[in-house]
């Protein structure tokens, strides 16, 4: 078995690193970077826990070997609020609206959620792309209004643009 | 669930992919989006002595337009569904992605990973039975091109030879007499089917249907297409056409399968509803 | 008492404020388990893969070479001197528990039955290593239908039976009469199939032996598990140290370990260094159920619709090992199986069974048969009678001017407004008449929509025996700040939110100035944590009759720097004021500096510092209830269920924070729906798991779930918040709403079943066995 030497930027920091190929991205991001907000919730790419950004489009990190990363542009829950603790705007809507109980399934939402306010998509692309994340707590009330507000939000913009 | 060991490689010329192909032998497999081969990697229900990842090779993840679609085997699932092209050509192409899995894995899913897995209840390989693809197979020992009919051998498996890398795919374009639709029923949004069709009909001047094409997913073991019924329905007036019989012929000449989702019963039942709905509606764009 | 309750100005409790606890959730600094940083060495098991099988041999000689791996123990290792009687389930009721030990020795019992422990550098060689250990067999018929257990092969020899726990009604020949002489009698037959819990955040735990021996793991109540290990390892309590962070939900799978998690404390006190054990999915998946009954209720009615009787013939399927002790659930069973009715006699029989099938554990609201079965009897019954199901629960529906209540039981219902739940609930639906209009104009059109109504009432907040209480210390520091410590816990629960809710209020301090601590033997003592609906009802007890008492010794130094007496002082926005316009003030900082750096200025009676200690124990049972509706559509081509309208009134008390309450419903309310509609747990008939990945066992995704209308009763209880328990009612009521609206759907194919999941296989195949049968939807 081989060792990779693989280098990315992490949240916007250069990062290298030796792995092994059977790795997978989300064990390097916890137990090597220490971006342990990456949650390993199923390890078979469906629950959702661990998605992450990878070249600005939202993946399972559980699904990525670890030499796959080399090269990418990777962004992990982390990275979204300011550097002082302001929350990003899918943050604070998802605190707002109660969108959280336990929480462990939070990093993953809000990454898929930062994908969608970048693309600015509209209600029902959100409530699609949240179906890719599995949540045992919520019954997902508070992501459906979440959904409601970021396509709100993205509808009042389109009207300002036009 | 941590994947057993393996060497890896991850060449950026196709050359070099069927060079490692050739000298790994059967015990080597080809990572593409790994969105299946990943998880059975964690369950070590795949045990690869060595994965050839295809991720970088160039050239091999166009969709380009030249007569047919050719879709190039690493297009990501994400990609075709934004196309313009595929949305203009072939808009059945976009529809059948749109039930594959979710935006999180169809971003990194690829096309030609969900053919060559050729997992019984997935879209694609139906898709491309009912559209006759072509599929460009590349070895060392040369390029072949394999037909969807003799593609699909069985359940999780076909045709490519262990030295062989799946290239690209050719999908004929949607033409203005000819009509096509995919739909299935899954429990939940984004699983895979209990039970789907794909369906094409070409309707002649004469409101007869002059060619018609049903492929089934999820109901059987592996892709399937309803042939005697296909046939029967050439020459069929289109006008006053019973959709529930030909739903009914159609699925009875598939052997449905049972599994923890649902009965074979069920997959038969509600299949010959969903294909005599999907002909209904289908037939509706042909009516006057 | 009422008025007493809230003397403090009511600024954050019963309102929605903000969670405290989602800064860090939502910005990846929460720290589960697999997040503490702390070396240790990784741990994976080897695992029966028969259901039922003697072991012949383990040889572990390829896996202990393997470079990377540092040990392999086995039930040997592990169990020296004595492999047979370790108290596996928490034992605390006199449990009939077979012979156990931390690993399979002479016999596995289950797929998925702990055989060995593998340490290595990381999970990934200790998997390598587990693959490598060889375990030879010789495979025995597996118990695996509990309807057939009693007949079958003794699953635990030295027991000699396979019945866990039976019990009749006291009274059963008379019910037997009753049935008998009754004009009227609907038998109806529920069978619910096995569910995984599947908290988002699987098992773990970290050991680190030594002097003290310090587990984190994610667990509910680390007190609580202290004592148990305490027991099991026969080491004093003040030798163990139990600590939990952030819980990724346990909803009752983590309230009790099970024997492989003190396989993994056995194996670090055998290894000597810290060891790390994170569950996988596959794992967890299979490592212990909930829900799989069987009941067959009846309904003895008079010709005129009174009930004369119910009673509940409930059969469970305890597992191999079950860690709910069979008892305790089938206890509640019978308490509630009567509900929120006049019903003159009630009784259930109950035979609980050991099966070679993974441990029964606890499942939020663990005794919700009660709730599917008697919800789902009385709908047959209304059929039988020809009345709308709701009328009917109206007219029998106990409600508040009738308590206290006395059940058939016993029990005694006080404060419980099911009769006024259900009235609110049929308001917000629009009332029953424009429902049937709509519903009827749906068929019209080949739309089968349905109603479904479940009531129910819950005894929440247990509190006897080593149940009775919660505790709290409350300090406020030198500078003013409040530090709050509890024996609760939170895998959700909001609770360092709510907690300091009532501490401000009863402070008149900020939101911010409170914090929250629990999780942790070292910081407190005694106490349950996350169980049976407790924590705002008996911890909430706790701080706020422990913040009371930290009010008086502000009042008190308050009063001295103020020259006033302490009955003339309020406290509001972090000042003591004296009452009326201009009066004095001081800060609540001032007195708090003044209170330990300047107590030589203090008075002798005036003790230095502002701290209190409560323990708090309510009555023994705290009832809460609630009235849902579902309103459903069965696509009669596909078979599949879409949820279109859910309608939840419960009473639960004053609310804490009602955005939290409604979390906590809307929660339990999708583990119902799911659990009627996806969740199947199911085994072949030799024992192998069928839905062992996420690809097969079926969570609601959020297209699944409907936007739920909640309205709420707020009938104060006689606890110091006025709190009902609410964690587990949504769980425990839903099920039946959603059983009730797919049969009220299917009205015209006369389908009506509660052999769950109601998956569409199962509908399309009654659907077409009733047409076949000449049943026939009504023409209009």
């Amino acid at each position: 078995m081989s060792s990779h030497p693989i280098s990315f930027t992490l949240n916007g920091a250069a990062t290298a690193l030796e792995v092994e190929p059977r790795w997978t991205l989300l064990d390097v991001l916890r137990r090597q970077c220490g971006t342990t907000g990456v949650h390993a919730g199923c390890e078979h790419g469906v629950c959702g826990a661990c998605t992450i950004i990878v070249d600005d489009v939202a993946v399972r990190a559980c699904l990525m070997l670890a030499p796959q990363a080399d090269g990418c542009e990777i962004r992990t829950v982390e990275s979204v609020a300011e550097p002082d603790g302001t929350l990003h705007r899918v943050q604070r809507a998802m605190r707002e609206e109660f969108s959280l109980q336990c929480g462990f399934c939070t990093p993953g939402v809000v990454m898929t959620l930062v994908q969608m306010d970048e693309a600015g998509a509209d209600e029902d692309a959100v409530v699609e792309a949240l179906t890719g994340h599995l949540c045992r707590c919520t019954g997902y009330q508070g992501m459906k209004r979440v959904a409601r507000r970021l396509g709100q939000a993205t509808g009042a913009e389109d009207r300002q643009d036009g | 669930m941590k994947p057993p060991p393996f060497d890896y490689a991850a060449p950026s010329e196709l050359d070099e992919v069927v060079e490692l192909l050739a000298e790994q032998g059967e015990d080597a497999r080809l990572l593409a989006g790994g969105q299946s081969l990943v998880p059975m990697l964690a369950l070590r229900l795949a045990r690869p002595s060595f994965l050839i990842d295809l991720n970088r090779v160039s050239g091999v993840s166009g969709i380009a337009l030249d007569g047919n679609l050719r879709i190039g085997a690493m297009a990501r699932q994400a990609a075709i569904l934004a196309d313009p092209v595929v949305a203009r050509e072939l808009p059945v192409l976009a529809e059948a992605i749109r039930h594959i899995g979710h935006l999180q894995t169809r971003n990194r899913g690829t096309f030609g990973g969900s053919l060559c897995l050729s997992d019984p209840a997935a879209e694609l390989p139906a898709l491309a039975l009912m559209l006759d693809a072509e599929f460009e197979l590349r070895s060392r020992r040369g390029v072949r091109t394999v037909s969807a009919a003799d593609f699909f051998t069985g359940p999780y498996s076909t045709a490519i030879e262990f030295d062989e890398v799946l290239v690209a795919a050719n999908l004929p374009c949607v033409t203005p007499d000819t009509t096509m639709a995919i739909r299935e029923i899954s429990r939940r949004h984004g699983d895979f089917a209990l039970v789907g069709a794909a369906v094409r009909l070409r309707v002649g001047a004469d409101r007869r249907i002059a060619d018609a094409r049903l492929s089934w997913f999820g109901i059987a073991h592996q892709p399937i297409r309803s042939v005697v019924t296909e046939a029967a329905l050439i020459g069929q007036a289109v006008d006053g056409l019973d959709c529930a019989d030909v739903g009914a012929a159609a699925v009875a000449e598939i052997e449905a399968r049972d599994d923890v989702h649902a009965t074979a019963g069920y997959r038969s039942r509600a299949g010959a509803r969903l294909v005599a709905a999907m002909f209904r509606d289908t037939l509706e764009g042909f009516v006057e | 008492m009422a008025e007493a309750r809230f003397t403090a100005p009511q600024r954050f409790v019963g309102e929605p404020v903000l969670r405290k606890e989602d800064q860090r959730l939502l910005t990846g600094q929460g720290r589960y388990i697999d997040d503490l940083d702390i070396t240790t060495l990784h741990v994976a098991f080897v695992r029966s893969t028969v259901a039922a099988g003697r072991i012949v041999s383990i040889d572990a000689t390829e896996a202990r070479a393997l470079p990377g791996v540092h040990a392999v123990y086995t039930a040997e290792d592990l169990c020296p001197g004595d492999m047979t009687r370790v108290p596996y389930s928490c034992g605390f009721m006199d449990s009939l528990e077979p012979e156990a030990s931390f690993l399979a020795h002479d016999e596995v019992r289950y797929v998925g039955d702990p055989i060995a422990v593998v340490i290595a550098d990381d999970r990934y060689i200790a998997e390598d290593g587990a693959e490598l250990v060889e375990v030879d067999y010789d495979p025995i018929d597996a118990v695996v239908d509990h309807l057939e257990a009693e007949r079958q092969r003794i699953v635990h020899p030295d027991l000699g039976t396979n019945v866990a726990y039976s019990a009749e009604p006291a009274d059963m020949g008379e019910l037997e009469e009753i049935f008998a002489a009754a004009p009227i009698v609907v038998e109806h037959i529920i069978d619910q199939q096995r569910h995984s819990i599947s908290p988002m955040e699987t098992r773990g735990m970290i050991v680190v032996p030594g002097q003290e021996l310090t587990i984190h793991a994610s667990i509910q109540n680390p007190q609580f598990l202290r004592a148990y290990i305490a027991k099991v390892f026969e080491i004093p309590e003040t030798s163990i140290r139990v600590a939990c962070g952030d819980v990724g939900g346990a909803f009752g799978m983590k309230f009790f370990l099970h024997r492989d998690e003190l396989a993994v404390i056995a194996a670090a006190r055998r290894f000597g260094r810290a060891i790390r054990w994170i569950e996988d999915r596959v794992e967890n998946l299979s490592a212990s159920h909930a829900r799989r009954e069987w009941g067959r209720a009846r309904m003895a009615l008079s010709a005129e619709g009174d009930i004369l009787a119910t009673h509940l013939d409930y059969r469970a399927d305890c597992g191999a090992y079950p860690l709910l002790p069979p008892e305790s659930n089938a206890m509640n069973v019978t308490l509630m199986f009567q509900g929120p009715y006049r019903i003159a006699r009630s009784g259930v029989s109950a035979c609980m069974t050991f099966t070679n099938t993974p441990p029964l554990v606890a499942y939020r609201g663990p005794w919700m048969f009660e709730t599917l079965a008697r919800e789902s009897l009385i709908d047959a019954a209304a059929e039988r009678l020809g009345v709308d199901p709701v009328a009917f629960r109206r007219r029998h529906v106990i409600g508040l001017a009738e308590q206290p209540f006395s059940y058939a039981s016993g029990a005694v219902l006080t404060g419980v407004t099911p009769a006024e739940a259900l009235d609110k609930a049929l308001e917000k639906l629009g009332g029953i008449d424009a429902f049937r209009e709509m519903q009827a104009r749906a068929r019209m059109d080949g739309r089968y929509i349905g109603l479904g109504t479940s009531v129910y009432v819950e005894p929440t907040s247990f509190a006897f025996v080593d149940f009775a209480t919660e505790a709290a210390d409350i300090r406020i520091d030198p500078t003013g700040r409040v530090e709050v410590t509890v024996t609760l816990s939170s895998q959700g629960h909001s609770i360092e939110t709510t907690m300091a809710q009532i501490v401000a209020d009863e402070l008149g301090v900020e939101l911010d100035n409170v914090v929250i601590r629990f999780g942790d033997t070292a910081l407190i003592g005694w106490g349950i944590g996350a169980s049976g609906s407790r924590q705002a009802v008996i911890g909430g007890g706790a701080v706020k009759r422990a913040a009371e008492t930290v009010r008086g010794q502000v009042f008190e130094i308050a009063a001295h720097l103020l020259q006033t007496q302490p009955e003339m002082l309020s406290l509001r926005g972090g000042m003591i004021e004296t009452r009326g316009d201009g009066g004095a003030s001081v800060s609540l900082a001032e007195v708090a500096r003044t209170a330990y750096f300047g107590t030589e200025s203090l008075p002798e009676h005036i003790n230095p510092g502002l701290q209190a200690h409560n323990r708090y124990r309510p009555a023994p049972i705290t009832f809460s209830n609630a009235a849902h509706f579902c309103v459903c559509e069965v696509d009669i081509d596909t078979g599949l269920t879409r949820i279109l309208r859910w309608i939840g009134v419960e009473d639960c008390g004053v609310m804490l924070n009602p955005a939290v309450v409604e979390g906590q419903i809307a929660g339990g309310v999708a583990q119902g729906i799911s659990g009627v509609l996806f969740e199947n747990a199911v085994y072949d008939e030799y024992g192998n798991p069928q839905a062992g990945t996420y690809k097969d066992y079926l969570l609601p995704l959020i297209t699944d779930m409907p936007e739920i209308e909640f309205g709420h009763l707020c009938t104060p209880s006689d606890t110091p918040t006025g709190a009902r328990g609410v964690g587990e009612g949504g769980a425990i009521v839903a099920p039946a709403a959603v059983v009730n609206a797919v049969a009220d759907a299917l009205t015209p194919f006369a389908v009506r079943s509660a052999i769950l999941p109601l998956s569409p296989d199962r509908l399309l195949e009654l659907i077409s066995a009733a047409s076949s049968a000449g049943v026939q939807p009504p023409q209009h």
